[in-house]
């Protein structure tokens, strides 16, 4: 049930940066899409985007204000921006943690 | 298929980049390519032509920065340094003298205004005042907006208008700590839809024509069963109110000059009955160009009524608090812009207030006189109808056509012509006014302006005739008459002038080339009838001028 909550999100926020970014740099939106890495298509610039749009999505869905951007993971190339699914997991776990603190 | 695109410059002192990844994914028209200068060199970029950037040739381009970059004044100030209001303004008259000097190599430049966020509060109650922050931005952006408005082709936006309608989300921290970007990006997406609806102007597609619906559009209820005297509209009613006050806002932009026409499913005499008598009724037959009240189809009422109005389609809005009338209108007729309306009277008004598709680059005497232009064409059409014959209705009329050279005093007039006329356009060179006049400037280059005035009032300047010399053979340039004034012998009057002053001149050839566009048939249905000598595979119409060409005798010629 997250997972899938968590899969539309993530849609939803590719949808909105892609129109952030130039057609040649737009991000897929199928589990199998690497982000990150030599067969990835984001740049520093476009995964700023990534993580403030997704902040901003997830206040929206589960109304808690998380700070990802804060986390110095997100910017490692094997972290969990690295694809669709890896970032999928990595929502889904914060989520979790902060919905059994809350 | 292709879609007309511009090469944008963006230039600014923060990262750029989103706000130009919006720019070029927006689908309206026209496409956008970003080209982005180098960040955070808004002084180098202005005075490098030879940088990279400046090398690509944009046609236009957008200049964005921050009140504390372009003035260190105003950045001591953010943080409560005194300084004076004089030091601060002579730094916006260098910023602006560096904008205006871009302003003859793009066709258009676009200068959003300075913000503060709304989060300093500068010196909270003392900040309107000389010395505040909110006092000195103000200044700022009046003396930016005065050193700009000289240059017809620099338009300074309002940014604050796209701060309110982001709310919130206008600011964001983390995008400046993480990436340099003040602005959230509802704030892009807002000023994307500015200058996408600030170039359809200056390419003379701004709409010219509000067609409304009546029963629970103008009014509320349905006058042919509840009769005129218990419409809701003004009064001690919130609804009522509403309607009335969407009245005032639709006959504000007659002001404006916009036309008015009406298509509406009701009894003729029933509708117009309402409106002469009803107490509280603001919009009356007289503000309205046209009408079309009837029970037949809408769309094909819209269809006739732009074409007595002599406006295209693509020029024409339809107002209708009916979706299913709007999904008929928008389905037959794609070219007409079919706003959402709401369902909520009370938002009729914001809603029309928020239509971007009436910008226009200039406002000229003939715009703010037009309702009087219409009223008067709408009493020929009249005097058409009662006189039989084609040939005695224009000679009631009573025409003059005056003839001026191309001057200062109808620069602004010719310049706006050139640029919204669509369908009388030979063709359709849409131009700066540096353009227009770097081009008459040449010697073997002629313009003319005419205006046409009737019995029934003066039209203005409404025609335009050009031509370039070489040798003994003449090219008309441009061949441009409003749609006001269109198939009343005008165009032939044109040509006759032409011919005539060519004769003077020994030209002995006069050739035309017509350019179509997807809204310029009309004049080539004229160039086809015209007696010129048409070549249908290169579209070029010849006249050698050995021949007369014949003066309508209707028309009387005023130097």
């Amino acid at each position: 049930m997250l997972q899938e909550k968590v899969r539309s999100l993530l849609r939803r926020v590719i949808k909105e940066v892609n129109q952030q970014l130039p057609q040649e740099k737009q991000l897929g939106t199928s589990s199998d899409t690497i982000f990150l890495g030599e067969s990835g298509n984001l740049d520093s610039l476009g995964l700023v985007s990534l993580v403030v749009a997704i902040e901003m999505e997830i206040d929206e869905e589960f109304g808690f204000m998380l700070t990802i951007s804060e986390d110095e993971i997100i910017f490692q190339k094997t972290g969990p921006f690295y694809s669709f699914e890896t970032l999928a997991r990595y929502i889904c776990s914060i989520v979790e943690k902060e919905s059994s603190n809350g | 298929m292709d879609r007309p695109e511009y090469r944008c410059l963006l230039i600014s002192d923060f990262t750029i980049q989103t706000f130009a990844g919006y720019l070029e994914n927006d689908r309206e028209l026209p496409g956008i390519k970003s080209i982005i200068a180098p960040y955070d060199q808004i002084h180098q970029v202005f005075a490098n032509k030879y940088l990279p950037c400046r090398q690509k040739k944009p046609e236009i381009a957008v200049v964005w920065g921050q009140p504390e970059k372009a003035s260190e004044s105003f950045h001591h100030l953010t943080h409560y340094k005194p300084t004076s209001i004089e030091d601060t303004l002579k730094e916006v008259d260098h910023y602006s003298s560096q904008i205006v000097s871009l302003s003859n190599r793009v066709k258009h430049i676009f200068v959003p205004a300075w913000v503060c966020p709304a989060c300093h509060r500068g010196y909270g109650m003392l900040d309107m005042r000389k010395g505040g922050l909110a006092y000195t931005l103000m200044h700022m952006n009046l003396r930016l907006s005065e050193n700009l408005s000289k240059i017809s082709n620099i338009y300074l936006l309002d940014t604050q208008k796209w701060v309110i309608q982001a709310g919130e989300k206008a600011f964001s921290s983390k995008l400046w700590y993480m990436s340099k970007i003040p602005f959230g990006n509802e704030v892009f997406k807002e000023a994307v839809q500015d200058i996408k609806s600030a170039l359809r102007g200056t390419m003379g597609n701004a709409r010219k024509l509000i067609i409304l619906d009546l029963d629970d559009t103008l009014w509320g209820g349905v006058v042919g069963e509840v009769g005129w005297k218990n419409l809701k509209l003004g009064g001690h009613d919130p609804v009522g109110e509403a309607f009335a006050d969407f009245q005032q806002a639709v006959k504000s932009y007659l002001n404006r000059g916009i036309v008015l026409g009406i298509v509406s499913k009701n009894e003729e005499r029933i509708a117009l009955e309402a409106m002469e008598n009803h107490p509280e009724m603001v919009l009356k037959r007289e503000d309205f160009a046209g009408w079309r009240i009837n029970r037949q189809d809408k769309a094909q009422n819209i269809l006739e009524l732009c074409k007595e109005l002599n406006l295209g389609l693509q020029s024409t809005v339809f107002i209708d608090d009916n979706p299913v009338e709007r999904y008929r209108v928008q389905s037959a007729l794609p070219e007409v812009l079919v706003p959402e309306w709401p369902k909520n009277k009370m938002l009729y008004k914001s809603t029309l207030h928020r239509l971007r598709c009436f910008d226009t680059p200039s406002t000229s005497t003939e715009d703010l006189n037009r309702k009087n232009i219409y009223s008067a064409e709408r009493k020929r059409r009249e005097s058409q109808k009662m006189l039989v014959s084609p040939d005695d209705w224009l000679k009631s009329l009573e025409m003059v056509l005056k003839v001026e050279n191309f001057n200062d005093t109808n620069l602004q007039r010719t310049h706006q012509l050139f640029n919204k006329t669509n369908q009388m356009n030979l063709s359709t060179r849409r131009m700066t006014e540096p353009e227009l006049l770097t081009w008459v400037e040449e010697n073997n280059h002629h313009l003319w302006t005419l205006r046409v005035s009737d019995k029934f009032g003066d039209s203005g300047l409404t025609g335009i005739i050009s031509l370039e010399v070489e040798g003994k053979k003449g090219r008309i340039a441009d061949f441009i008459l409003s749609c006001r004034v269109m198939g009343r012998q005008i165009e032939e009057t044109m040509l006759h002038i032409l011919i005539e002053y060519s004769k003077i001149k020994g030209i002995e050839k006069i050739c035309a080339k017509y350019l179509p566009t997807p809204k310029n048939k009309p004049c080539l249905d004229f160039f086809q009838r015209s007696g010129f000598h048409y070549d249908s595979k290169t579209n070029l119409f010849i006249w050698n001028t050995r021949d007369n060409y014949p003066f309508p005798k209707h028309i009387l010629i005023s130097k």
